[in-house]
Order: C-alpha cells, then structure tokens, then sequence
C-alpha cells in the first residue's frame, strides 16, 4: 500500500474567509483527491470537471444519518443535483467548523455555516459562467447541477468550475430563503444504505491497511488499579502472537489476528496492584448513598423559606429516587488502527470528537501534524463512549513500538468493563403543594459522585427550594452518555411531577400544561400566581400527544406523560401500558416534537424513535454492578439491551415550525423513562421509583 | 493443516489454518470480508450473521473447521449489487441508522423469509430476537421484512 503523507495541493486562491465565525480556508489536507483542476472554493465543495461534485462531510457519520443531511443542505443551497454528487468523509481539520457527533449540535451549528459556504460557491460558479454566457450574473439561476440563463444559455457546473476558480469569494453570498429549497424539509432515503446493506461501508473496525495485525489490551479490571507485574512468556509462544508489549499500566497482546489476541491475551499472567477503588461494592456504595441521602452533609442551595412553606402546605410527599451505573455499549466497540512508517503515521478511527483529535494527535503521536494523516470512517454507534479518545491514544501507543499497522479493538468484555459510566444517582424529595396542587416548597437531596452545580428545572419551579447534597465515589470512569444528566434528571423530576399531580387529585396533562403556562390550565386550576415557565411550543405538544394518545379513554391501559426541553427542542410523550400483562413491557408511545426547521423528516423520526426505544431498554434493563471494584458484567447476556419482541409501536408527529433547526439525536430520551413508570403507575397504581425496573 | 472453504461461491483455502479459530475472524481479518461485524463474541447480538447452506448462524462461535465442505454466504455475497428483495427493502424502509447490525440483521430476516414467506409479528419477534440494533431501528426492521415479504411473493 502507498500512501502520500498529508500531500499538498495548490488550489484555489490561498486566502482565508471568515462567514459567521467560520473559517473557510484552502488548506488540502484530508480534502478529496482532486486532479488539480477542481473549483475548490472551501472545504465543503470540490468541484472537478471530470470526476463531478465532492461534498465534504465535515460531521463523524454515528448513525444520526449527518452524512446526508449536510449534504441536503449543501447541495440545496449550491444549487446541486443531490443525486449526482460524491460524499467524501473530512478528516480533523481546523477550517471545517464543528466537526464533533455530540451535544446533538451538528445541524444547530452548521446550518448557517454551511449554507454560506455552498452560496459563496454558488455564487461564484453563476458569476463564471455568466461572463461565458453573455450575460449578467442577475439574469443566471443554479439548479440541478446547471447555470441557467434567461437567455435560454446554459453551462454544467463540470464547465462552469474552470471559470468559477478565478472569480473572487464573495463575502456576502445570498442565503436562499425556504421557498427556493429543493430538498431541505423533504423526505431524504439514507445516501448510505446501498452500502450498508451490502457490507460495503466501511466502519473504524473494518480499517485492514496491508499486513495489518491485531491487538488486545489487558487493562486494569479496578479503575485507576496499576500494572504491579505479568509475565506473558507462555502467551509469546501462542499461534498467530507477534508482539507482547506494555505501555503505561496497559499490555497490549498483538497476533495475526483478533481471535489469536484474545485468546493470547488470557494466557498472559498478571498481577494488578488495585489500590482504594478494589474495595468498592455495589451494595456497600448502596447503603452509602441510602445512607447519605438521608444525612446530607451540605447545604448548597437556597431560595424562600423552605421549612414555613412547607409546613403551611396543603399537601406534602416525599420521595425517594434510585438510577444505577450504565454503560454506552455501542456495537462496533471501540477501536483504532494506526501505522508508523515512513516518518509518519497513518491512522484509522471512528471516533465522534474530530475538533478535539485535530488539536491533540500531534501530542499523541509525537509528530508533526504534517506527518499525521487521519481517516474517519464510520462509527458503529457511539452514544457519547467516542467523545473519549482513550482507544485512539492506546492505539497509537501500540503502533509506537511495532512496524507494521495494528487494529487495537476493545472486544466486549473489554468494552463493558473498561468503558466509561453513567454514574449513579440517588435523590429524594419534600414537597410541599398549595391549593390546586400549586408549587410551593422543595427540598432536593442528591447523592452522587460530584454535585450538579445547576439547581435541576424542577427546582426553579419553586419559590421555596433548598438543595442538599453528598458525594458518594463512584469507583468507575465516569463519562457522558446520550443526553448526559438529563437522561437521570428528567427520570426524577418527571416522576415528581406526576406525582404532585396525582397527590394533588390533578390530570398529569393538565398539571403539566398549567405548570408550562398554559392560560387556560392555569385558570382551570385557579393558581393565584402566575405559572412558573411560558412554553407555548411544549403547550401544543402536550396537547398533541393528549389528542393523538387518546389519552385516558381506553380503561385497559394505564398511560404515562412525560415532557423535556433541550438541545433547543421540546418533546412530550405518553407511553400506554396495557393494565393485564401484554407481550410488550410498553405497547405504543406517542411522541411529539418541536424541533424547529426540519432538514429531513426520515432522518428525524429515525433519531426521535431510536432514542424512545434506546431509553426504554436501559430503563427495563441497564445496571452495572461493582464487586471488589470489578465490573461483574460483561456480555449482552447479563448486560441486557432491548430486543425485537419487545420495542413499542411509536407514533411521532413533529411541529411544523420556520425556527432555525435544532437538536435532536437526544431529545426524546430523557422522558422516555418517566413516561414509562408513570404509564407504569397508571396501570398498577404503584409507584417505581428505582431503576432499572427489571434489575 | 489445509481448510478448503466454499465463500460466496469462491473456493478458498486456509493455509496452516487454526480450526478452532471462529470463522467470524477467518471472513474480517484474513480474507478481509468485513461486512459480517463482530459485536459480542459469543452469540448474543447476531451482528456477525452469516448464512451455512442458507440457514443463518452466528459466525463468532462456528469454528471454521466446520464451516469447510459448506456453501457459506456472507452479505457480501448475498447479492452482486444490493438487488436481493431483502436488501431492497432495507433500503425502501430506509432501515439503517448506524448500520453496524444491519448486515447481521438482513442475513436473519433472509433466513426467516426462507422458511416462513409470510411471517407474522409473532413470527418476526422470534426470528429476529437474536440481533441487537443498539441504535433501535426495530420498528423499519419489522416493516422491512414485510416489504421484502411483499416483494418476493410478486
């Protein structure tokens, strides 16, 4: 295999332009392959005369369909014939914008961004063509991959590109307005499924540069444990083992192939020195926080009176709420390929935080940036585990002290016990109510590894709060998993909620249109005080799903709201649970959300149903335990996931909306568990406060 | 010793082969057939699906010794270009998400749809109960299966 270290190209003018904050240079680096002739006038857009039009997708590719997406976007507005044009995956560059899967931000962010980008070509490409044609750039329109002129002129974008390379960037392009959008709004097929569907797409763990060998990774099974001593002598003379090496407190096992690694790897004799976290217990961490929850040791918030509110209230309960560890569990576990040859490195990953490998492979490879070329291939989901560059790093450490290209790849048990964590919450409540069950008194007690510095949504319901807190260690590698925080805090305030409600002889729905600021609600309930938000667009929701739910009308299932508002999108959700049993834990969920502008509705009812059904399956099922500070999980026989028999039929309407576009690949997980254990309530007139519900 | 492995209708021999070596790794990492994925290892998630003179295994616990002397057909070879109803459908129901399951997931429905040409949800709840989709794209999956059912019964 050859391969040319980060080859430069002369394009263009090498000038740098800056459109809302976005720098749209000239740099070739990780850019498509280019005969030399293209019209490249930024990152984003290539286009060659022969080989047709390149579209750079800046964004990892994790299955939140970004790839076609952008390239929606893109196209519309250059004017291009989204059939008809090659997708091209960046690598890190510094001149692409945000290029991370995460935050569900990709299309919030860079809809502006790459809108200008793909008008400023547009407008150059009409502006060399137009000169040809004999006309002004006025009387030209792009479409279809054509300039067209009212003349009744015409020019490829293929011929245009030659006489668009030397007109200037302009620094103002027009933005088209919706009216002129030819796929923004439309349904949009995956561009990727052709391949997908017959193994061609390749994902980081596919990467198999030539004579590329495969490495295990023996870790420490107690987090922060050190590497006292092994011996890996009778390993060595293992079929297929070619290197043994350690790095750091880690020893990597490298063989001719994946399953002569792992089987290698379990001959290797070591000793770990364990330190304080061995002697964690997931029972022992239990009784601590039960413990704790009940004796806070601080005080760290305070708003009104707390204790007069509450014992002037009409109603009061109490609470408590327990959620476990989880862990991220993505498919394609976490990998990376990496080869150190000629001076340079080459390296193959699937990882979501490309802004953040750009500033720091030099540092973890000990090179140049020059001498660095990266590919992004696809990620085999994520769900916020490759927002870490853990496996990056120790594959690099690995490929440091062989010559030949090494896959690193976690294998389940690797994955499961090595990865990172949800860590474990434990909250409990005092609430006191006023007429109408009006909010009047909280007391929040959390007990968790460290505190959550923002008083949760809940809290700033009340005119009467006081928020109490204890650390408890966690004994695991703490991370963010999809909707971080969130997917623990809209479980324990949205369960509350119901709760005041139905202490309160309230509707849920009702409750929560009053307390969202729903005028006629709140005038049915008689509050005296105003309510405490205004969210018109979470009003229509909870309306929406009342309606399309048929909510409370068929007396065989027990039905569940929940809401949440995020990444700048509202959701509002009622699951139906069937009162006898039933073969599905939760048979149907209606879904509705507000989500601004839509690119493409396929791609949004595909992120808004996996994210229902994903939470539904941690909710049912997802708990890591602890003993002597191991992970005592380690396969999807113990560490369940949802499966075929069991997802609900889901019903999303999404609001129509002109606002900018906003998140979504998180937004309908959070109240998905609530939903569940309020439908749960519903229909067995018991409360669940602890998950998972089938731990 | 020599394997001699019957793959998408080409013959391959395993030089020096280990026998007990899954043929999940002998496809990915030797003849580096890697669209059979690997997720779990021990027969959990159906992600590494393959079919054994057209019936559906799970690639990561089948030894390659017992794969010799089979037709093994991976989803590389279930089709020259994607035309097979099955793969059809994915595509019209617009399945895959992240995608990494779904090859593992065609090359089940392919054999469900084999044996039951017009499966019920009961039907397809039991098929299918051995392929995980982390990112949760059972409800396409389910309307895909009928749409290839649909297809190959015109």
């Amino acid at each position: 295999m050859s391969i040319a270290l980060c080859s430069r190209r002369d394009f263009v003018k090498a000038t740098g332009l800056t459109l809302s904050g976005l720098i749209i240079g000239f740099r070739s680096d990780g850019a498509p392959a280019t005969n030399g002739s293209a019209f490249q006038p930024n990152g984003f857009i290539a286009i060659d005369p022969q080989d047709g039009i390149t579209l750079s997708i800046a964004c990892p590719e994790i299955g939140q369909n970004i790839r076609t997406t952008f390239a929606m976007i893109l196209a519309d507005e250059l004017g291009a014939d989204l059939d008809q044009v090659t997708l091209h995956q960046s690598s890190p560059r510094n001149d692409l914008g945000r290029q991370t899967a995460g935050g569900s931000g990709s299309v919030r962010t860079q809809f502006v961004p790459l809108r200008e980008a793909a008008a400023a070509a547009r407008e150059m490409l009409i502006a060399g063509a137009a000169q040809k044609l004999g006309v002004s750039a006025s009387q030209c329109k792009a479409e279809k991959s054509m300039i067209i002129a009212q003349n009744g002129g015409k020019m490829t974008f293929a011929e245009a590109a030659g006489l668009a390379r030397s007109v200037p960037v302009p620094n103002n392009p027009r933005l088209k307005p919706n009216s002129e959008f030819s796929y923004i709004g439309k349904a949009k097929h995956c561009m990727d499924s052709l391949g997908i569907v017959t193994g061609k797409v390749k994902y980081g763990a596919d990467a198999l540069p030539e004579n590329c060998a495969f490495a295990i990774v023996l870790r420490s099974p107690v987090y922060q444990g050190k590497l006292r001593n092994y011996d890996a002598e009778a390993a060595k003379q293992m079929s297929g083992v070619k290197d043994i090496v350690r790095f750091g407190d880690k020893i990597a096992v490298i063989a001719t192939d994946t399953w002569s690694a792992i089987n290698a790897s379990k001959a290797v004799k070591v000793r770990w020195k364990n330190g304080a976290n061995g002697n964690l217990d997931s029972a022992t961490l239990a009784t601590e926080r039960k413990n704790a929850v009940q004796n806070p040791k601080q005080t760290v918030f305070k708003k009104g009176n707390f204790t007069n509110a509450y014992a002037g209230a009409k109603t009061t309960l109490e609470t408590e709420f327990v959620v476990p560890t989880i862990t991220h569990v993505p498919l394609e576990p976490p990998n990376c390929t990496a080869w150190y040859h000629n001076g340079g490195v080459e390296i193959w990953g699937s990882c979501q935080v490309l802004n953040r490998l750009y500033k720091d492979l030099p540092k973890m490879t000990g090179l140049p940036r020059d001498k660095v070329k990266y590919h992004q291939l696809r990620i085999g989901g994520g769900f916020g585990r490759k927002l870490a560059t853990d496996y990056v790093e120790e594959a690099l450490e690995i490929a440091k002290q062989v010559n030949y290209p090494v896959k690193m790849i976690f294998s389940r048990e690797d994955d499961i016990r090595n990865g990172r964590f949800r860590v474990p919450d434990q909250y409990k409540f005092r609430v006191g109510l006023g007429r109408n069950g009006y909010p009047e008194a909280i007391e929040e007690t959390s007990v968790r590894r460290a505190l959550r510095k923002k008083p949760s949504e809940i809290v700033r319901l009340f005119r009467n709060a006081e928020r109490k807190f204890s650390g408890v260690e966690a004994g695991l590698h703490a991370g963010p998993l999809r909707a971080p925080n969130h997917n623990i805090t809209s479980f324990v305030e949205q369960s509350l909620i119901n709760m005041m409600a139905i202490k309160a002889g309230i509707d849920p729905i009702d409750y929560q249109l009053a307390l969202h600021g729903d005028p006629d609600a709140v005038s049915k309930l008689k509050w005296k005080r105003g309510p405490m938000k205004q969210q018109s667009h979470m009003c229509d929701l909870l309306k929406t799903v009342r309606k399309q739910s048929g909510w409370k009308q068929d007396s065989r299932y027990g039905y569940g709201v929940a809401t949440f508002s995020g990444y700048g999108s509202h959701c509002a959700l009622v699951a139906l649970i069937p009162k006898n049993g039933g073969s599905r834990p939760v048979e149907k969920v209606f879904c509705a959300v507000h989500c601004g502008q839509v690119i493409n509705p396929l791609g949004a009812h595909a992120q808004i149903e996996g994210g229902i059904i994903d939470c539904l399956g941690a909710t049912l099922y997802q708990k890591i335990t602890l003993q002597e500070g191991r992970v005592q999980e380690s396969n999807f026989h113990d560490y369940k996931l949802l499966r075929m028999p069991e997802h609900p039929d889901v019903e999303v309407t999404i609001a129509e909306s002109n606002e900018a576009p906003q998140g979504l690949g998180e937004v309908s997980y959070p109240p998905m568990a609530a939903a569940t254990t309020n439908a749960l309530h519903d229909a067995r007139g018991r409360w669940f406060t602890e998950l998972p519900l089938r731990g | 010793m020599n394997l001699t492995l019957r793959i998408n209708g080409e013959t391959h021999t395993y030089e020096d082969a280990n026998p007990a070596m899954p043929l999940l790794w002998f496809l990915r990492d030797i003849l580096g057939l890697t669209g059979t994925k690997y997720g779990c290892g021990i027969a959990q998630c159906g992600a590494c699906t393959v079919h054994l003179n057209g019936d559906a295994v799970r690639s990561c616990v089948l030894p390659v010794s017992a794969a010799a002397g089979a037709e093994v057909t991976t989803i590389e070879g279930l089709s020259y270009d994607g035309n097979h109803p099955v793969q059809k459908a994915w595509v019209e129901e617009d399945v895959p998400q992240c995608g990494y399951c779904q090859a593992g997931q065609i090359m089940s429905a392919c054999s469900l749809l084999k044996s039951n040409p017009n499966p019920s949800d009961d039907d397809i709840d039991r098929a299918m109960s051995g392929n995980i989709c982390r990112c949760c794209t059972y409800p396409r999956i389910r309307k895909a299966i009928k749409n290839a059912a649909e297809r190959m019964a015109s």
